[in-house]
């Protein structure tokens, strides 16, 4: 009878396991970052873990504007038409935390027809390398207090070529 | 473009078409409806915050209930959009589009433009607008501010079409100028493009007429200073580019609530950059 209930167990347990994760996964905001121990900073400072908002809402910025920080990442861009195949956008999001470090770093990469697509992955750690370097972040505030957020950069490619950064 | 516009950009939003509103439920779905029943609904889901689960399972359900909701497909998009997944924004907002080509086209080509520089696409987007609705005139972008006709023609710029760029930018204004509709950016981009043409007297009459509309936009005091410059008018470009950096810093210029870069956008650096040569 324990026996019968052990097995019995062993069988309900991985779908339960993979219910709870679907759930939890279908409970996430859009563009949502969970911490990832294999890939992120476990020292990386929260002011509030259970609301991080997008850059747009509270006026996350860099310092001397959107031209600051283009400038410095078309500076930093080494690898201009080295994978001329590359057609499409490179995305990196992660967060500026209240304290304007950054951390969290995910990437998402489509073609020209919006579809996935991965690019060479020396491509993606070069861009991920020159945007973890950007440390002239300013969280916006709310209320007067420094919030952590969500922010995003594009790499628009066209023949191996960075022709643009948005947003 | 931060305050003095505020009427005119009020102005331009009563004037606008904007397909991408919130539909009349009770004029577009027959009573008693899956499809009136989800449009209902979206008012209630589209109280949460946007982007948050509860939202987009909101939109998930409603959708569920009315496949055919275009209003529906294009709300669930956009924080994708916003947050920089574009694969998923395209699957959706397209098919906002297929569903409703003529109330999502010049959305989509919006966004293609302006976030992800998709020239062709975007182009491409208005041009089969103009064919189904049969008219040149095309509403205009999301945020209610920009004619998608200066959209259209700033495409064939990019695209080297500078024949027909000039010809959509003409037309739009001649037609604007005679309706007296004229938007609070026309004259200012079909000048930064008769500017980057090095038609600079041309385009000297169409900031000029854009001062008429705003006498206090950075940008376009920027641009005629560049001018002058240009024509060795030291002085006189030094006057501009001082009234720039005052009305600059007031916060008189042309800026996006998302911080997208937008078309010939000028900083304050590019502004004492010029102040600075000038002053050597």
């Amino acid at each position: 009878m324990k026996m019968k209930f052990i097995y019995l167990l062993l069988i309900v347990m991985p779908f339960s396991c993979r219910s709870q994760s679907q759930d939890r996964e279908s409970k996430m905001d859009v563009g949502a970052i969970r911490f990832d121990p294999k890939t992120d900073n476990s020292n990386f400072f929260l002011c509030d873990s259970t609301k991080i908002y997008e850059y747009y809402n509270f006026e996350t910025k860099y310092l001397g504007e959107k031209v600051a920080l283009k400038d410095t990442l078309f500076y930093m861009f080494k690898l201009n038409g080295t994978y001329k195949n590359v057609n499409g956008i490179i995305t990196i999001r992660f967060v500026v935390n209240c304290k304007g470090e950054t951390d969290r770093f995910r990437v998402k990469q489509v073609d020209t027809n919006y579809k996935e697509i991965i690019f060479s992955e020396k491509l993606v750690a070069h861009l991920l390398a020159i945007t973890k370097q950007l440390d002239k972040w300013q969280p916006g505030k709310r209320d007067g207090k420094a919030i952590d957020s969500y922010v995003h950069v594009n790499y628009l490619f066209e023949n191996g070529i960075l022709k643009h950064i948005t947003p | 473009m931060k305050k003095s516009s505020s009427i005119l950009f009020l102005i331009s939003l009563l004037l606008s078409i904007n397909a991408t509103s919130q539909p009349n439920c009770y004029y577009y779905y027959p009573e008693g409806s899956r499809c009136r029943e989800a449009c209902l609904m979206s008012e209630k889901v589209l109280e949460k915050p946007q982007g948050s689960w509860q939202s987009q399972q909101g939109l998930d359900s409603l959708l569920v209930l009315c496949p055919n909701f275009a209003y529906g497909w294009q709300q669930k998009s956009i924080p994708y959009l916003k947050r920089g997944d574009y694969a998923s924004w395209k699957k959706y907002l397209d098919k906002a589009v297929e569903l409703d080509p003529k109330g999502y086209l010049g959305y989509r080509a919006g966004c293609l433009f302006d976030i992800l520089r998709d020239y062709k696409s975007a182009l491409s987007d208005l041009e089969r607008l103009e064919q189904l609705t049969n008219s040149k005139i095309l509403g205009m972008n999301a945020g209610g501010d920009l004619d998608l006709r200066v959209i259209k023609a700033l495409c064939q710029r990019e695209l080297g079409q500078i024949q027909n760029c000039l010809k959509t930018f003409e037309e739009m204004v001649l037609l604007n100028e005679q309706k007296k509709q004229i938007g609070i950016y026309e004259y200012h981009y079909y000048g930064t493009t008769l500017f980057r043409l090095k038609k600079f007297d041309e385009a000297l009459i169409m900031f000029e007429k854009q001062l008429t509309q705003n006498n206090k936009f950075a940008d376009t005091h920027y641009y005629m200073g560049c001018i002058y410059e240009n024509q060795n008018k030291i002085e006189v470009a030094k006057k501009y580019f001082i009234e720039a950096e005052k009305n600059y810093k007031l916060g008189y210029f042309n800026n996006d609530a998302y911080d997208i870069t937008l078309p010939d956008q000028i900083y304050l650096k590019n502004i004492t950059n010029k102040l600075t040569n000038l002053n050597k």
